[in-house]
């Protein structure tokens, strides 16, 4: 049971940390490139933190009303909308980063941008949590041997959190002009990831059409291994993805390429990147 | 910036169009070619499924109607199917899969994959 | 704020707990991988063991081998002897090997193992559910100290960042203690790598302000100095040629105010110079400021009587003289007072009034000179403070001055701490200055007034 808490803890915890430390990289960048601490002033992390949590507990507590409705794909119909909504948000932050230098601009715009991170930020541990409390709900109401259990969830959760934090790190130690280019990549791969569960969802209630099988790289990179599942909750990887999943999570990527800050962070003149 | 980022919103639409009216074309293909689904039991009792071994035809929609008997959820989960999905306790639920290739996809209940093991063979 | 010790302490423990926890899971997976083995190899054992039996003893069909374990011999598709919790099919199909099967509501790893010798299949089946537990307790005692030891690492790593930074903690402390009038050089005791050069560097620069600085007072204060001589000669010069040609016109009443004038300029200057930070005695003593302003005023008094002034002392605690004593430079608080009660006296009319008050606000010492002068406008009560600024107004070009004055009081109370408020006086109309002393001894060392470097 060890093995299984890591695995379902980490799958989870990270996700929500990749989320996270991304957002913040985000946040370092719009202080540092316009001088001052703009979105500091407001407590979003804590906020969004408690609020996910709350939601997960109202989620779980009633996960069978939920699972039964529309004819019992209702669990597939709300991940597909919160996996929608969350891809449509990273999109919007996208779109919303400010490229101007001025600190009107910026003003303008940093109601927005809290706006869309503490929700993305709220429904990746609203995802996560949720799936996190049936299974610790579970194993605790049975009374089962609970130790290796905690240790397992211990461990999923170390190595999710050190990875986050360490990702945080790596991005905000590259120079200004790397380090937008990483957050703006891995933006649009989360984002892409988003919007190919959501079809992958509503494929599995049945909501969608079947399509084919756009590729097999399980002999590549099989999704069970350690390696594959960590590229799952960084990118989204999966080894049999369908033509619409892949559609899906190219579209998610293309509207991210084609924002104003995904240019600003590719374009030539480097000094205007960073000096917003 | 902002007005050139709106100008450029307008001059991407176009490939979007296309994805879009593409997705829709195809799902009506799709939609023309459903045939009435064919709908499986799978039990889930003392952490293991019953049965372990589903057979269903090849090339064809399947519904599989998850029934939990335990009082621990628990959460059906293949790679090879690329399926996800938990099942509170004392409840049940459905799974659509396929249409699948001739062949063996494997899955397990993700709370207790010790024992809850089984396979889905397509023939 | 960026903290070098927070992102030392948190990527370091982040890098400990990632590759601690990975490793820990390698480990358990690995052991488990043997552990299974194990058991697997019991299982052949077992095999061999019950091959063994006599199928013909009746005692064997109600055997129970315990509820992990279960058998079945099996001899031409026949069930000649079997444990009491095995089922009545086969539990294997008849193919030497290991695999899985679920009966009896139990997951089972079982075994076929065909014995040639008495052309029986021998089935073992072992609960996986139990086997597990039991290796996985074992594997996780192994394991646990892994996890238990990072919150102690953590502890151990925040105090060894703690430790590696404490040099230039001591660094930036030092820098900070180091009092205004200090030029020497930091000791640093031990000599550190990556710190020395800083060091070095900041010692260079501490060495070549103060010879810059030493330069410099020498210069102001040998300047003042000799200038007092040839002015005084001057004066009296003045005096005599006086006497000896009859020149009391205009001419010789200019020259007499402009040599007066150049007088005070230069006294002021010194007074400046000695009221500077760098120049500050930094000890202080207790002074009482009611003594002190009745000399000021004693020692002012024909000046008042000069322009026919009413001067006033008034003391709201003046039976406890105690209370309004704070610590502080003599000198300084005598110029400062001086400046102030000079300053009304210029710009308040013939027979104004002059008040000088003492009073205490909570802890603080409040010394206020308030005139029924002219007054100053809200937008010129700042910039009155600066060096050798004279308001301008027509009546005031006769007034004798030479904008230091203010300056100096400034200086003065920015030395003692306290703060320097210019408002309108309790007469309607006229100038209040209001100091506010702080009753502890705060005699700011580290104050640097940037614009002492412009003297």
């Amino acid at each position: 049971m060890f093995l299984n808490a890591v695995v379902l803890v980490l799958q989870e915890i990270l996700e929500a940390a990749l989320i996270l430390s991304l957002l913040l990289a985000f946040v370092r960048y719009l202080n540092l490139a316009s001088g001052e601490r703009v979105l500091s002033r407001r407590n979003w992390v804590v906020t969004s933190i408690i609020a996910g949590v709350f939601l997960a507990w109202i989620f779980s507590n009633n996960f069978s009303r939920i699972s039964n409705s529309f004819d019992y794909v209702g669990l597939e119909i709300t991940n597909a909308s919160i996996h929608s909504a969350s891809c449509f948000l990273l999109v919007l932050f996208a779109w919303l980063f400010p490229v101007k230098r001025s600190v009107a601009h910026l003003n303008h715009r940093s109601l927005g941008l809290i706006f869309c991170m503490v929700v993305v930020v709220t429904l990746a541990i609203l995802r996560e949590g949720s799936e996190i409390m049936q299974f610790g709900g579970g194993i605790l109401g049975q009374g089962q041997a609970g130790l290796p259990i905690f240790y397992g969830g211990v461990v999923g959760a170390g190595i999710g959190v050190s990875t986050g934090v360490l990702l945080y790190y790596a991005l905000t130690g590259l120079s200004i002009e790397n380090s937008l280019k990483a957050c703006v990549l891995l933006l649009s791969l989360t984002a892409g990831n988003m919007a190919s569960q959501a079809i992958l969802l509503l494929n599995q209630a049945d909501w969608l059409p079947f399509t084919p099988t756009a590729w097999d790289s399980s002999g590549l990179l099989s999704e069970s291994s350690v390696l594959g599942q960590l590229a799952y909750a960084l990118i989204g990887y999966e080894a049999t993805p369908s033509i619409m999943q892949v559609s899906a999570y190219l579209l998610g990527l293309f509207f991210v390429i084609i924002s104003p800050i995904s240019r600003l962070a590719w374009s030539t003149w480097h000094d205007e990147a960073s000096q917003i | 910036m902002s007005e050139s980022a709106m100008l450029s919103m307008t001059k991407n639409t176009g490939p979007m169009l296309i994805v879009l009216s593409l997705l829709i074309a195809l799902s009506f293909v799709t939609e023309l070619a459903k045939a009435e689904t064919l709908e499986v039991e799978l039990r889930i009792r003392d952490h293991l499924f019953f049965p372990s071994t589903l057979i269903i035809p090849a090339n064809q929609k399947v519904k599989i109607r998850v029934i939990n008997e335990d009082p621990t959820p628990e959460e059906f989960e293949s790679f090879e199917l690329n399926r996800e999905k938990v099942i509170a306790a004392h409840s049940q639920t459905v799974i659509f899969i396929g249409p699948l290739e001739v062949g063996e996809y494997p899955f397990f209940g993700e709370f207790y994959p010790k024992t809850a093991q089984g396979v889905v063979v397509a023939k | 704020m960026k903290s070098i010790r927070l992102f030392l302490a948190t990527s370091i423990v982040s890098l400990l707990t990632l590759f601690n926890f990975v490793a820990a899971v390698q480990g358990y997976q690995s052991s488990m991988r043997e552990a299974d083995a194990l058991f697997d190899n019991q299982m052949l054992d077992l095999a061999l063991l019950v091959s063994n039996l006599d199928v013909s003893d009746e005692r064997l069909r109600s055997m129970q081998l315990g509820e992990d374990l279960a058998f079945q011999i099996w001899q031409n598709d026949k069930l000649l002897a079997a444990s009491a919790n095995a089922p009545v099919q086969a539990l294997h199909q008849f193919s030497e090997g290991y695999d899985y099967a679920n009966f009896s509501s139990y997951r089972w790893r079982t075994l076929a193992k065909y014995d040639r010798s008495h052309e029986k299949w021998v089935f073992i089946a072992e609960r996986t559910d139990l086997r597990f537990v039991l290796a996985e307790n074992v594997v996780l005692q192994s394991v646990a100290p892994l996890l238990l030891g990072i919150p102690l690492v953590g502890i151990l790593v925040w105090f060894f960042v703690s430790k590696g930074l404490a040099p230039l903690q001591k660094l930036s402390f030092a820098l900070k203690s180091k009092p205004a009038n200090d030029l020497l050089p930091i000791d640093f005791g031990d000599s550190i790598l990556e710190l020395d050069q800083v060091i070095a560097s900041i010692n260079g620069f501490v060495a070549r302000l103060e010879s810059a600085m030493n330069r410099e007072k020498s210069f102001s204060a040998d300047a003042a100095h000799e200038l007092r001589t040839p002015i005084s000669a001057l004066k009296i010069q003045l005096h005599n040629f006086a006497g000896t040609v009859d020149a009391k016109g205009d001419a010789y009443n200019e020259l007499q105010q402009g040599i007066d004038r150049m007088q005070h300029l230069i006294e002021q200057l010194l007074a400046l110079y000695r009221s500077s930070p760098d120049q500050f005695d930094a000890k202080g003593k207790s002074v009482n400021l009611l003594d002190l302003a009745q000399d000021v005023v004693a020692r002012l008094y024909p000046e008042f009587e000069k322009k026919d002034q009413q001067i006033s002392l008034e003391s709201e605690v003046e039976r406890e003289k105690e209370a309004l004593t704070i610590h502080g430079e003599f000198f300084a608080l005598e110029t400062l007072l001086t400046n102030l009660l000079v300053n009304a006296s210029r710009y308040t009319p013939n027979g104004g009034q002059i008040l000088v008050a003492l009073s205490r606000k909570h802890d603080n010492v409040i010394l206020s000179v308030e005139d029924d002068g002219v007054g100053i406008a809200p937008d010129d009560r700042e910039r009155i403070f600066d060096r050798f600024t004279r308001l301008s107004g027509n009546q005031e070009v006769t007034v004798p001055g030479c904008g230091l004055g203010l300056a100096i009081v400034r200086h003065v109370a920015d030395l003692h701490g306290a703060s320097v408020k210019v408002s309108s006086s309790r007469f309607g109309h006229g100038t209040a200055f209001i100091v506010e002393f702080p009753s502890e001894k705060i005699v700011n060392h580290g104050m640097r007034d940037e614009r002492v470097g412009d003297a």
